[in-house]
């Protein structure tokens, strides 16, 4: 079959098809670019989290009642950290004291707590920080261990939650291509009906008028594509930059053509499929 | 060539358009199709190039069994039946050259071929001046004989002309029919749908008319 398929319908009847994708495609890039952004955001509070552990040596014991000595606490914080200074697993320690609690302890004559932040051998074995753990335990019994695990479960939740949204957000802009698609096809047989008609009397298979329809509809596609791929390209390499987020500049690329052949392959599936069920009663 | 069998047909569970029509077109036959209107001429046509499909009966076109063939094998047997329709109904975005040029295009001659092809037939019904052209700029007359250059541009075996000099004077009127004449000589069943008795009486065929639906012989 040689008849190229503007022969079926005018080029000028899929121009909004084009301008459909220019627009759902920007849009589809929009998403993936916040997709990523979150990725990377939730990635850094992770990494930040994951890597440390927070301790308490206390000024209160509260089994006993009683308010530690401002001496027992400095020394049990020596012995923490010199014996965290031998351990291989820490790569840095931070001793610190809350000062607004120091003031209001002090001016009751009561030692401030001492709160030691440690910072972890990121390429450490797993579950190796409850040895660590277990020795400042033994060490000095009475310290307190601000396990993390809800701070990091609220974080991961957020974190899915907003991928979530852009993930809908993507695939929302598919359905929606799809029908408006689907809609734009069976309004163009419609208003095509007597050219199709003609091209069927004259022995054009229904499968062969789906594929001219097939073709003028990629060819629409691929130039709003095209556009709406350089419009984003353009505008968000800028947004990416802003965010810091140059180094995903690659896989910016790579997700965008891939949305790209995705929303190729769904309108050429729609057009198949509308078309071969619109024309379903010729004979 | 086309064999109608008991054929009937109506449309949406209405009244019978067509009652048991019974007709033969063989290969080098000519007949006129007459018959007032809403006798079912249009239907007729319809049957006989496939636009349609019976409700009751058999049709067979090239020895084929149509209401049990593929809808593929229906398409290749469209490709050798010509078909001119009283309205024409040229393509408005294509222009004349084109037009004409699609049932050859269909068959997928090479474009060399299509060429010299359209041309000889532009020139033929004297069109040559409008090639560019869109339809929708050219006269009634002209886009008549742009819709028979069309038809007759594959040598069908089979022609069906519904009212094909509608829109002409006479003496185009004659050249045509003497075209389909000679198509009629090298081979080609023609079947012409007409109300004009001059031309039936300028070139005789066989005649088969239409009467509520039914065949009248």
């Amino acid at each position: 079959m040689t008849l190229p398929s503007n022969h079926i319908l005018p080029p000028s009847s899929f121009f909004h098809i084009g301008v459909m994708v220019v627009f759902m495609y920007y849009m589809a890039a929009f998403s993936l670019l916040g997709f990523l952004s979150v990725n990377d955001i939730a990635k850094g509070w992770m990494s930040d989290i994951k890597d440390s552990l927070n301790i308490e040596i206390p000024s209160f014991d509260p089994e006993n009642k009683t308010v530690f000595q401002r001496k027992i606490i400095e020394e049990n914080a020596v012995k923490i950290r010199n014996y965290l200074a031998r351990d291989p697993l820490v790569t840095s320690v931070d001793i610190t004291q809350v000062n607004s609690i120091k003031t209001q302890l002090e001016e009751l004559d009561i030692p401030a707590p001492t709160f030691i932040n440690i910072t972890l051998n990121e390429n450490r074995a797993v579950n190796s920080e409850q040895r660590l753990l277990n020795n400042i335990k033994n060490l000095v019994p009475s310290i307190i261990i601000h396990q993390q695990e809800e701070w990091e479960v609220d974080i991961r939740h957020i974190a899915f939650v907003f991928q979530t949204i852009f993930c809908g957000l993507a695939l929302s802009i598919v359905i929606i291509t799809s029908i408006v698609l689907s809609a734009v096809i069976r309004t163009q047989l419609k208003a095509s009906d007597e050219t199709v008609k003609l091209v069927h009397l004259m022995g054009t298979q229904v499968k062969t008028i789906a594929a001219l329809f097939k073709s003028s509809v990629s060819r629409a596609v691929t130039w709003g594509i095209l556009l709406g791929g350089t419009i984003a390209a353009t505008s968000l390499t800028g947004l990416l930059e802003f965010l810091n987020l140059t180094e995903k500049l690659n896989e910016f690329y790579f997700y965008l053509g891939a949305i790209a052949f995705v929303i190729i392959f769904l309108c050429r599936g729609v057009t198949h499929l509308t078309v071969i069920s619109s024309l379903k009663g010729m004979p | 060539m086309i064999n109608l069998s008991h054929v009937g047909l109506r449309y949406d569970g209405g009244p019978e358009v067509l009652s048991d029509i019974n007709l033969r077109l063989k290969p080098g036959s000519f007949h006129y199709l007459t018959g007032s209107s809403g006798s079912g001429k249009t239907s007729l046509m319809r049957l006989l190039h496939i636009g349609q499909l019976p409700t009751r009966g058999d049709i067979s076109v090239f020895d084929q069994d149509i209401l049990k063939a593929s809808r593929a094998k229906r398409a290749e047997a469209r490709r050798h039946i010509g078909v001119i329709f009283q309205n024409f109904r040229l393509l408005p975005h294509l222009s004349l050259y084109d037009n004409i040029a699609m049932p050859l295009r269909l068959a997928d001659i090479p474009e060399v071929k299509i060429e010299s092809a359209v041309t000889e037939m532009l020139n033929w019904i004297g069109l040559k001046d409008y090639v560019r052209v869109k339809p929708t700029f050219l006269s009634g007359g002209q886009q008549q004989r742009a819709a028979i250059a069309r038809a007759v541009i594959t040598k069908p075996k089979i022609l069906l002309a519904d009212e094909p000099t509608g829109s002409l004077d006479d003496a185009m009127g004659d050249k045509i029919m003497a075209l389909f004449e000679e198509l009629n000589k090298a081979g080609t069943a023609i079947l012409v749908a007409t109300h004009n008795k001059g031309m039936i009486n300028r070139f005789p065929h066989d005649i088969l008319k239409l009467k509520a639906g039914n065949l009248v012989t």
